[in-house]
């Protein structure tokens, strides 16, 4: 049943992404089948990932390293680390996805493109698990891109809804922003010491063979995850993103890729866990993102858009815990981490149910589900009162740990923050399952039937509840698989116990006074709801408004540049020069010709004048001239013409005849040859014309390549002759 | 073995084939064009050991030694990665064609025109005397010219004709920049040329430079010499649409590198030129930024498709100018070649909308992912490619130049700047991506429209462009090898 | 040997200017020869000027091609009038839809 770890490093990642390819093809083949085949495919991504469990085990935190060649001119390979934290990051991205799998396979039934949805699941599941098990950090930064892209092609899964569509591409661009900080802190790695590759750069920081700037880089890296793991202020991203299907928020919205930020900090943090300031920001950050998450949380009415602020306020409770610094903390995170994932995707996926039952997600249309929806009730209690830190449940262990290691780090500041994000937590969850389940029926769902989800649909929501109740108690086999050594002190087990008894005095009377009793919120007053503060947290402390506010800017220059740089400026350019050429042409022309043309008249005016003046003078003179002359001659002409003409007028007629009788036999004879020649030569040469004409008709790139094939043939002679 | 001429001839010779074989059925001219390309690319695919183990591989034929030119031919790695991609290019939008200029006439002629531009296409990239580089530079205006103007959209000679001047105009700079080189070396050959401008003062050699640069940057389309390229681009019929932005740019690009960068600013002595490379990085980002800004202000949809195009030639402007900086240059030409391939494919896929639906302005369309699903799923993975999303190709050829980049701001501070810029334009390109997908793919229509997956050829050069993409994501090793080979520092 | 330059120089404004301002076919024809003649002239006076028989070389080889351009300018300009009777470039264009 096991496979030995060094397929099983690869194949829990790549058997997803390979299987999703084949998805179409499933469809294509028999449509009703393709979420089993998904199913099928994420059981043997689980069973790779447990394999992985018994090796890490025995290597008693040693990594182990698996790499094969990829783009070795750049001296990057493909590999794959496998240590305590990225096979438990594995085990909960392959497990809990089997079991929203097999929860989607019902669930999603009914939808149109159904396949798309399975092969960005799939896609995602593969991504996940490579995202956790790289070494690599390219390879890593690439599944890291990939993850965000199913999350964007799943949030908008319904495209055709435009809130769907845009709140994917919110989700993409923000975190992107974060991408590309995180882009230039492992650029930074690699300048500074050449290799992509976790591990060698692990070992180069701690023998100190690096000038690597260290804060810059953290916080590189650090804003990263806070884009993926949504923290403020790239947090807006997360509750738009409960557009998309349920399976979908609890899968990556709840338990994995919001956890790959967190995922990062945690690997990173052996590297930099001497930058104090870093591990500063990280708590603050965390801390108050999880006050204010938690206030948005309560004054939310979507049952989703809770959930998801209630992810944003866990997540950055779990980052404030890595920011303490200490082993401990360290390990909190982790803990909690798995009951997060566990129980948030337990509601996640009850809350899918709901809407499915009830076709609303309004908290103020639900309400008195439970005496028709018992199992659900039991389940959403169980993953509720997790969250809330009520005990015995897994969330209650995590938080308190948690506790401890703040108590043990003595850090006040933070103290305050994450109590008070506790007893928000525990206002709120207790809110959420009275909003939905207590009460009476709303007017909304008096007429609806409402009942149990299907068995197929219930098994997961009970699986994880069971698990969620059991895994608080296996802290400490979980401390051993992390190999953590540090133990709280005592006073610290004693004082976290303490506050979370007081966050449960504190909480729980409060929620009764105001839920239990099911104060109708639609009767509450209008002072309330126009509260500035009430206000303020509804609109989600005016984040969305500033960032609406730059992307309208952004588009506006956009537009702005196309409008005055584009058309009004560059493209106008060439033909302001064309036209100015042409102008200056015409202007010289008109010039010059103007002034050739003047020139021209004057010399021949005056040429005509002299002309006139010669011919007058001249004239007179001439003709004299030749009277005088012309009457000489016309006398001498007479007589010799007289003495002359008689003789040769004799021998002219005797020559004459003669000639004239020769020329009229080789006249008949030559000119008949001559004519027959030219006809023969005529009617061949318009013969050819004809047929030449015939050939072409007269289209211009017939032309064109004509003569480009009389070049290349003459081209070619050329070449051939020239080869001497 | 004169394994280059032949491919070089193999186009030349099927000119009289393709016309008038097209004169009786235009659609096995193109299969027939197609097919050639194929061979010839098979034969240059045939030199790729020969340049993995040599580095180079000239043929050499005598020509006009009173000019100091032979007629000389060679390819190293980095020509070769280009002549490989322009081919599969051409072959692609050869039998993209066949569906797609179906309703047209005159077919042998664009086929034959076809042909005679695959010839100055390859021509460009594997010669290394120039005055056969600029006989091929030129050689790829007129079947342009022809092709825009006989076959394209609205206006189309008008537009023809800019681009045509516009361009042409760009290589007279080109022109006084070969003849430069003559007179101070007396020899039109690359590597002739450049040890002997060593000697020569790096005065008058930044103008040489200066020259070619210009000359090459009107090809690249670089801002604010780029105003051919919308209109050409986006009133082109869409196969040449492809071959224009993939690969006549792309020309532009290996020009600067291969002559700008190789020839004669490799002759300068060090740290004589680098004010050049800073110009040159600065124009790249002012490129980047403007073209993804303009491709979201677009409505067009080709002219979105253009915009974008030089928004990259100004990514690859910018991985140039990290010369000599390995891993820049090297993510430069991959860059070259994933852009060649990624741009050709969204074109692909908007000639498909635009053929299939008959709109071209974004407001119109929508919805067009169920009626077109495998033109969607190609224009997606272009779409992604462009905007650098793994595991298209675009994103790995970006994140080597923005390891070039980084490299090189360590040793030369100037470069941080313009690599932070760098790195938030990809926020920009990713911006105008998704907005594309979602105006033409997803978003509910305003108007009606029925329509079906384009003709069979037209999706099958479609679908395995889109395949040839995800592959050079994934393991773009063949390429890598090829232009790592040739950069040795 | 300025002089010779200057003269090439002008003759060939004289015909770009031509191109540009005449409508008349047969006058751009003409101004398109004056603009070959300019560059022709061109390679002689270089070639004499650097003692280097290349120049007349190319000229003759540049005059034979000439002739064959002007051959076909000549027939296409004729055709025009025959077909069309139109002398003038600015309504040959307009024929185009």
């Amino acid at each position: 049943m096991f496979i030995p770890p060094e397929y099983a490093a690869w194949l829990s990642w790549a058997l997803p992404l390979a299987g999703s390819l084949f998805v179409p093809l499933v469809a294509k083949v028999r449509r009703k089948s393709v979420g089993w085949y998904a199913v099928f495919i994420t059981l043997l991504a689980v069973v790779s990932t447990v394999s992985l469990i018994p090796s890490v085990i025995n290597a008693h935190g040693e990594a182990s390293l698996y790499s094969i060649p990829w783009m070795q001119a750049v001296n990057i390979n493909l590999s794959v680390l496998v240590d305590p934290l990225s096979a438990l990051m594995a085990n909960i991205a392959a497990c809990v996805g089997l079991l929203i799998m097999i929860y989607s396979v019902s669930y999603m039934q009914n939808e149109q493109g159904t396949p798309r949805f399975f092969f960005f699941m799939l896609l995602f599941v593969g991504g996940m698990i490579g995202l956790v098990m790289a070494n690599n950090l390219l390879q890593m930064f690439m599944f890291w891109e990939v993850v965000g892209l199913c999350s964007y092609a799943l949030i908008g899964f319904w495209y055709s809804r435009a809130d769907a569509a845009k709140a994917g591409m919110k989700a993409f661009i923000i975190t992107r922003i974060g991408d590309i900080f995180l882009l230039l802190g492992i650029l930074l790695i690699y300048a500074n010491t050449g290799t992509f590759d976790f591990l060698e750069v692990k070992s180069l920081v701690a023998t100190g063979g690096t000038s690597l700037p260290m804060f810059a880089v953290a916080t590189l890296m650090l804003i990263g995850a806070m884009g993926k793991s949504a923290q403020v202020p790239l947090h807006v991203w997360l509750p738009d993103a409960m557009e998309g299907p349920t399976p979908t928020s609890a899968l990556i919205h709840a338990a994995t890729m919001v956890k790959a930020g967190i995922y990062l900090v945690a690997r990173i943090f052996i590297l930099f866990s001497l930058v104090q300031p870093w591990l500063t920001s990280i708590t603050y950050i965390g801390g108050i993102t999880a006050f204010l998450a938690a206030t948005m949380a309560l004054t939310s009415t979507d049952m989703k858009r809770v959930l998801a602020f209630s992810t944003i306020s866990q997540l950055g409770m779990i980052i404030s815990a890595l920011g303490i610094g200490t082993e401990l903390g360290w390990f909190a995170s982790q803990f909690h981490v798995i009951s997060h994932a566990l129980f948030k995707s337990l509601l996640f996926l009850c809350a899918g149910v709901v809407m499915h039952a009830t076709h609303t997600l309004d908290l103020k249309q639900l309400g008195g589900l439970r005496k028709e929806m018992p199992q659900t009730f039991i389940v959403s209690i169980i993953g509720a009162f997790s969250l809330a830190g009520i005990p015995p449940f897994s969330g209650f262990w995590s938080k308190d740990t948690i506790f401890e290691s703040i108590i043990l780090a003595h850090n006040i500041p933070l103290f305050i923050l994450i109590f008070g994000t506790s007893v928000l937590t525990l206002i709120y969850s207790l809110r959420w399952i009275s909003l939905v389940f207590l009460g009476k029926k709303s007017e909304f769902l008096e007429r609806s039937h409402v009942h149990d989800p299907k068995p197929v649909l219930l098994i997961p929501l009970i699986i994880l509840a069971s698990v969620s109740c059991i895994s608080g108690f296996f802290k400490g086999p979980l401390e051993h698989y992390l190999e953590i050594s540090s133990e709280a002190s005592i006073n610290a087990v004693f004082l976290a116990g303490a506050t979370s008894a007081l966050i449960l005095a504190a909480g729980v009377p409060v929620a009764y006074y105001f839920f239990y009793k099911r104060r109708d919120l639609s009767r509450t007053s209008a002072s309330l709801l126009n509260n500035p503060l009430h206000l303020l947290i509804s609109n989600g402390y005016y984040f969305d408004a500033v960032y609406n506010y730059i992307l309208k800017g952004v588009m506006g220059l956009a537009q702005g540049m196309y409008r005055f740089v584009e058309m009004a400026g560059l493209e106008r350019l060439p033909y302001v020069v064309a036209n100015g050429a042409l102008s200056v042409a015409q202007g010289v022309s008109h010039y010059v010709e103007g002034f050739l043309d003047r020139l021209v008249y004057l010399l021949a005016g005056g040429t005509v004048k002299t002309a006139h003046i010669t011919h007058k003078y001249l004239e007179a003179f001439l003709d004299r001239l030749v009277y005088l002359l012309a009457g000489g001659t016309v006398k001498t002409a007479h007589i010799t013409h007289k003495y002359l003409e008689a003789f040769l007028d004799r021998l002219v007629y005797l020559l004459a005849g003669g000639t004239v009788k020769t020329a009229h036999i080789t006249h008949k004879t030559i000119d008949e040859f001559l004519d027959n020649l030219v006809y023969l030569f005529a009617g061949k040469t318009v013969e050819q014309g004809e047929r030449i004409k015939k050939i072409h008709r007269g289209h211009l790139p017939d032309f064109v390549l004509a003569a480009a094939i009389g070049f290349f043939i003459i081209f070619i002679l050329l070449l051939l002759t020239a080869f001497r | 073995m004169q394994t280059l001429l032949i491919a070089l001839l193999l186009p030349a010779l099927s000119i009289p084939i393709v016309y008038g074989v097209g004169r009786k059925s235009a659609k096995i001219a193109a299969l027939i064009l197609a097919l050639i390309s194929l061979v010839s690319l098979s034969l240059i695919l045939t030199l790729v050991p020969t340049v993995l183990s040599q580095d180079q591989y000239i043929e050499s034929y005598h020509w006009i030694p009173t000019l100091g030119s032979s007629f000389t031919l060679f390819v190293d790695g980095i020509s070769l990665s280009l002549a490989i991609v322009t081919l599969i290019l051409v072959a692609a939008a050869t039998v993209f064609s066949i569906n797609y200029m179906e309703k047209k006439s005159s077919l042998p002629q664009y086929y034959a025109l076809l042909s005679l531009l695959t010839i100055g296409l390859l021509g460009v990239f594997i010669t290394s005397n120039l005055l056969l580089f600029y006989f091929f530079w030129e050689l790829m205006l007129v079947p342009t010219y022809f092709i825009i103007g006989g076959w394209g959209y609205r206006e189309s000679f008008a537009t023809a004709f800019k681009f045509f001047i516009f361009t042409h105009a760009g290589a007279i700079f080109v022109l006084l920049g070969i003849g430069a080189v003559y007179m101070l070396t007396g020899t039109l050959d690359i590597f002739e040329a450049q040890t002997i401008l060593a000697t020569v003062d790096p005065g008058v050699l930044n103008w040489v430079l200066a020259s070619f640069t210009i000359g090459f940057a009107v090809k690249m389309a670089i801002v604010p010499v780029h105003m051919w390229l919308p209109d050409a681009h986006s009133e082109a019929p869409a196969p040449m649409s492809a071959l224009l932005s993939g690969v006549i740019i792309g020309a532009g690009g290996y020009a600067v590198l291969r002559i700008s960068l190789g020839t004669v600013y490799s002759a300068m002595p060090p740290s004589a030129g680098n004010e050049f490379l800073y110009v040159l990085s600065i124009f790249g980002i002012i490129s980047a930024f403007y073209g993804s800004f303009l491709a979201l202000a677009e409505t067009d949809i080709k002219r979105i498709i253009a915009y974008s195009s030089i928004s990259h030639m100004g990514y690859t402007m910018f991985a140039l100018s990290l010369f000599p900086f390995a891993q820049g240059i090297t993510g430069g030409v991959l860059h070259l070649v994933n852009h060649a391939a990624s741009k050709g494919l969204l074109f692909f896929t908007a000639g498909a909308v635009m053929h299939q639906t008959g709109v071209r302005n974004i407001k119109e369309m929508g919805g067009l992912a169920s009626k077109m699903p495998l033109t969607a799923i190609a224009s997606v993975v272009a779409a992604f490619s462009i905007g650098g999303i793994p595991p298209f190709a675009c994103f790995i050829s970006e994140f080597l130049i923005f390891v070039g980049a980084v490299t090189a701001a360590g040793s030369v501070s100037f470069y941080f700047l313009p690599t932070l810029l760098m790195l938030i334009a990809t926020v920009f390109s990713l911006a105008y991506v998704l907005r594309y997908i979602w105006k033409v793919f997803l978003e509910a229509p305003t108007v009606k429209i029925e329509v079906k997956d384009p003709p069979r050829f037209m999706t099958i050069s479609t679908i395995l462009l889109a395949a040839f993409v995800v592959i050079l994501g994934i393991y773009p090793r063949l390429f890598i090898d090829l232009i790592h080979a040739v950069i040795t520092i | 040997m300025v002089d010779y330059i200057i003269l090439s120089v002008t003759i060939l404004a004289i015909g770009i200017i031509g191109l540009v301002t005449k409508h008349d076919l047969i006058k751009m024809l003409i101004a398109v020869e004056m603009i070959t003649a300019a560059a022709t002239m061109n390679f002689v006076i270089f070639g004499s000027l650097m003692d280097d028989s290349l120049g007349q070389a190319f000229s003759i080889l540049v005059l034979s091609v000439d002739a064959c351009v002007t051959a076909v300018a000549l027939a296409l300009a004729v055709t025009i009038y025959r077909k069309l009777k139109i002398r003038d470039v600015r309504d040959l264009s307009e024929l185009k839809e």
